[in-house]
């Protein structure tokens, strides 16, 4: 018995070791890569607008064979992120993980004290932006952003804004706004954009900051009123809703969503992807996508993707600090 | 009664592919009802890729029927094992069980199964002619009304098994201090993590809830050796509810779809706190309330009947708002999304013929599922008939994997098994498990509901008064705590007990 | 026995009370994360301070009279070092599964939990062990495709 034991283990110990050896040399690009299925992680699960995006992104990627191998979504939630991010940026000069990245991959950093960083990672290029939008009830007195300023500068904290926590896309917002205009907000959180949409159309609260997605179809029944949105030109997805520029107030703002690596990756799994992605943004089932996702198109390279991450976390470090979010 | 509407959409969900989706979607529902862990978000986002494929009438219909389904499901290993495969099915545990130990497994199941149905296809018909109104009557409740529901909901349900008022309270408190734990809804930052980043996060109620019932309950079978030993034998006449039990179970069915369905409209725990009311007001209302506890059919009966009125009654925003009030509402509209529909209050006017399909399909589920649960009763109830020494690994198995496959994380198995040490003990000097799992499942929309109600009033507190459906809430409050008080003193007096015997509270 | 129990739950909420007052409170109108969790926590204090003093303060008196969900030990201290086994082993398994694998690591907890609850020989608990670890990975991480450590396997793919 105990004969037949050790060599059973030593028969598993040499399959051990030659599967080690196999493993070793396919990844050091003796096979033309990507030569096994790869990982997209996101932070967030099915129907949140994170997993959406990696999800249509696969999906077309493996479809049209720009990418040859499966890709799978992996959830790795957790730690408002910071799970998906200590996760990929472990893994080094691994190739076959892709990171999404979006603003919070900035500000959960500065939030929470982390030691990740976007620079620990490979930026590969930024593939869609979301809006956003001031919404108040149909019946609502207040009809614009003049309207809503005109309330707010009443008294301080007399127009209620619901959103969702100090430091995401729709209190940035609010605060440009309150800084822009000279006026201050009672800025209430709601666990979910959802809940903050619902709170408004109920009137429990006097107007919401959220995306056009979570608005529009609200909008379209006639239930909400869009009173502007923050960007350079009016949206293809809310039809007649100036901008918040067209009326007096300067105020441009979206959330970027791209794909990253991790830090050491080879040249060229980075080119590799960097020709995906830019197939990708052409691809017209691609576009269709933007539609169903109410985003927008914001394709940046490898090139321009870098100093654009740098400078938006220089702009989220300053308004984060003057909102007192962080010190 | 929108006949044709309706007829056209029988017609649309008993084509092939419908009703295949339709039975795959309830099947796998029930899959997930039963096992610890994976609950039915975690099979819709499995099935939402081949939702791309299909047209959106059988994405809705799949993915409801994973919805619908699941709440079957999860009174089996409830009623079996004392281990709830859904939060929601944590308080059939409390006589399910005892009427398992009693060799009444056969009558708990069916009995669970009828219920389900009827609640089921009830509140369909609620669904089907209600929806827009009740939907818009449910948006006018804001932060400060949730705060009073949240309220009167952990004072009055904190003492469901009777014990001794302080220690339910304590327990409560415990259990709300443990939900605390985890990112401030405000500023995000977050609290009691010391550095951890699986706190980071707070603390899954699931593990929680399995170590508190089911892992205790294994501990308690491995340390009272002699008592493990009986095996309960079950006869087939066994196997189905008397007549005495079928006529005591109608009106809890009756009561608990008509309380579990305007609940369902409602974000949050709904689910959860739809059953505990049920069994509240069953136990209030039963001849004999002593009974529960120790295997009143009504608690098992009511309590389903709620929580599956409850999960057709999450539709109602879904369908008539076009707004996610639960994950799974969320994963049906990325379903919409994708093909190309938005969904709004415009979603039944606009579609109706997905609308109707659903709705039709809905009844097919309800009927599909009570079909596969009542012959499969006789099946499950012998389960409970293997061995301990080899039933008891396989839960405690089970259970770990499940803690395990929530967030793939081994943390949740270290909760799974520190509060199994904790139940156990609790079990030991006599506390009750309910109000901590009350607390912690209450306690986010508790306190959350507090915070932004207290931004909205600025620190003024009249704020409360000039809403009067909250101040409606926080009087029936104080009217149901100090009716609760005076029947204590007054039981104190007549029978000379002192405070912390087992006096009951309402 | 009681009174053990309840000074455990005085230790939690003075923990608690330590942990929540680092948090920043706010005040009654900008209420801070550290708001609810030191409300909960004097409250808490409060309780079970009560508690503690009534069963001190009862315990020469009567017996603990409880509710219903108490358990009495029955048979002294047999079961007691199984259970202290059978805990051990899940945590073992806790500790070493994502290295070993979930397959693996589920036949040698199953084998190792059905010894404990008094399975004798080694064929049976390994049946049961093989069927439940199969049938679990084949539930969780097939059909569900919940990602679970693989251990050695992983190398074979």
């Amino acid at each position: 018995m105990k004969r037949r034991s050790v060599a059973l283990g030593t028969c598993m110990l040499a399959l051990a070791l030659a599967g080690a050896l196999l493993a070793g040399c396919s990844s050091v690009g003796g096979q033309s890569y990507p030569s096994k299925p790869i990982e997209f992680v996101v932070h967030t699960n099915p129907g949140d607008a994170i997993y959406t995006f990696a999800d249509n992104a696969s999906r077309i990627l493996t479809s049209k064979k720009i990418v040859t191998q499966p890709m799978n979504i992996v959830v790795k939630s957790g730690g408002s992120s910071a799970t998906a991010y200590s996760y990929v940026a472990g893994k080094k000069v691994d190739p076959y993980y892709l990171l999404s990245i979006q603003p919070s991959a900035l500000t959960t950093p500065m939030t929470q004290n982390l030691e990740i960083t976007y620079k620990q990672f490979t930026p590969i290029a930024n593939m869609i932006g979301e809006e956003n939008v001031i919404a108040v009830k149909a019946d609502s007195p207040i009809k614009s952003m003049k309207d809503l300023v005109a309330a707010a500068k009443k008294e301080d904290k007399s127009v209620s804004m619901g959103g969702t926590t100090l430091g995401a896309a729709d209190s940035i917002v609010t605060y440009m706004i309150e800084k822009e205009a000279g006026v201050k907000f009672n800025f209430v959180s709601f666990k979910s954009a959802g809940e903050s949409v619902v709170a408004v159309l109920g009137g429990n609260v006097d107007a919401v900051s959220c995306n056009p997605s979570e608005i529009v179809g609200q909008m379209q029944a006639g239930t909400a009123r869009v009173l502007g949105v923050a960007s350079e030109k009016q949206s293809a997805f809310l039809p007649n809703v100036p901008t918040m520029k067209e009326q007096g107030l300067n105020i441009v703002f979206s959330s970027f969503r791209g794909v990253v690596m991790a830090g050491d990756v080879p040249a060229d799994a980075v080119k590799f992807w960097q020709n995906a992605f830019a197939k990708l943004r052409d691809d017209s089932e691609w576009k269709d996508t933007l539609k169903t996702s109410t985003s927008i198109d914001q394709y940046l390279d490898t090139a321009s993707f870098k100093p654009y991450l740098e400078e938006r976390e220089k702009f989220y470090r300053q308004v984060l600090t003057d909102m007192g979010v962080i010190k | 009664m929108p006949i044709s509407e309706l007829m056209a959409g029988f017609a649309s969900a008993l084509t092939p592919a419908n009703l295949l989706a339709c039975f795959l979607g309830a099947f796998l529902g029930t899959v997930t009802g039963v096992l610890p862990g994976i609950g039915p978000a975690a099979a819709m986002s499995l099935l939402l890729p081949v939702t791309f494929g299909l047209p959106p009438a059988t994405s809705l219909i799949m993915l409801a029927g994973i919805f619908y389904g699941a709440m079957y499901g999860g009174s089996t290993t409830s009623i079996l094992l004392n281990m709830p495969g859904e939060t929601a099915s944590m308080v059939t545990c409390f006589d399910g069980y005892q009427m398992a130990k009693k060799g009444r497994a056969g009558a708990a199941l069916a009995v669970s199964a009828i219920g389900s149905w009827v609640a089921g296809t009830a509140s369909i018909v609620g669904l089907m002619l209600f929806a827009p109104t009740l939907a818009k009557a449910a948006l006018v409740l804001g932060p400060a009304e949730y705060f009073g529901l949240a309220l009167l909901g952990v004072l009055v349900l904190n003492n469901l098994t009777g014990d001794s008022f302080l220690k339910a309270t304590a327990m409560l408190l415990i259990g709300l201090m443990i939900s605390t734990v985890g990112p401030d809804i405000i500023s995000g930052a977050s609290r009691f993590s010391f550095g951890n980043q699986d706190l980071m996060d707070g603390i899954d109620v699931i593990p929680v809830l399995m170590g508190l019932f089911g892992l205790s309950e294994v501990f308690v079978g491995i340390k009272e050796k002699a008592a493990a030993a009986e095996v309960c034998k079950v006869k087939f006449r066994d196997l189905y509810p008397t007549r005495a039990e079928v006529s005591r179970s109608i009106w809890p069915i009756l009561r608990g779809t008509a309380i579990g369905f305007p609940i369902g409209l409602l974000p949050g725990p709904a689910h959860i706190l739809s059953t505990f009311i049920s069994y509240r007001i069953e136990k209030g209302a039963s001849s004999h309330p002593e009974e529960f506890g120790h295997g009143a059919i009504e608690g098992v009966a009511g309590p389903e009947s709620a929580n599956n009125a409850a999960s057709t009654g999450a539709m109602v925003p879904l369908f008539a708002l076009g707004l996610p009030f639960t994950v799974q509402a969320a994963i049906m509209i990325s379903a919409l999304r994708t093909h190309g529909i938005n969904p709004s209050p415009l979603l039944i006017s606009q579609h109706p013929e997905i609308f109707w399909a659903v709705i039709a399909s809905m009844y097919m589920g309800n009927v599909m599922l009570l079909i596969l649960n009542l012959p499969l009763v006789g099946v499950f109830a012998s389960l409970i008939k293997t061995p301990p020494p080899v039933l008891l690994p396989v839960i405690t198995v089970i259970m770990v994997i499940g803690s395990y496959s929530l967030n793939g994380s081994v943390f949740d198995v270290w909760m799974l098994l520190l509060f199994g040490m904790v139940g156990y003990a609790m079990k030991w000097v006599g506390y009750p498990s309910v109000p901590l799992i009350i607390g912690l499942v209450l306690g986010p929309l508790f306190e959350e509901s507090m915070m932004q109600s207290l931004v909205l009033a600025r620190g003024d507190l009249s704020f409360f008064l000039h809403r009067p459906i909250a101040t409606g809430i926080f009087t029936l409050t104080l009217l149901v705590v100090l009716w609760g008080l005076v029947g204590r003193s007054a039981r104190k007096a007549v029978r000379g007990l002192s405070v912390e015997d087992g006096a009951e509270m309402v | 026995m009681s009174a053990l129990y309840e000074i455990g739950v005085l230790l939690f909420c003075l923990f608690y009370i330590y942990s929540a007052l680092r948090i920043p409170f706010g005040t009654l109108a900008e209420p801070g994360p550290g708001f609810f969790p030191l409300i909960l926590a004097f409250l808490g204090l409060a309780v079970s301070l009560a508690l503690l003093v009534s069963t001190l303060w009862r315990r020469p008196r009567t017996q603990e009279s409880g509710s219903g969900e108490k358990v009495v030990p029955a048979t002294g201290f047999g079961g007691g070092r199984d259970l202290i086994v059978f805990v051990a082993a899940i945590v073992v398994f806790g500790l070493c599964f994502e290295t070993v694998g979930v397959v693996l690591g589920l036949i040698i907890l199953t084998v190792a939990l059905c010894r404990i609850c008094g399975l004798e020989g080694w064929r049976k608990p390994l049946v049961v062990g093989v069927v439940t670890s199969l049938s679990v990975y084949a539930v969780f991480a097939l059909i569900f495709k919940i990602p679970m450590p693989n251990g050695p396997l992983d190398l074979l793919f």
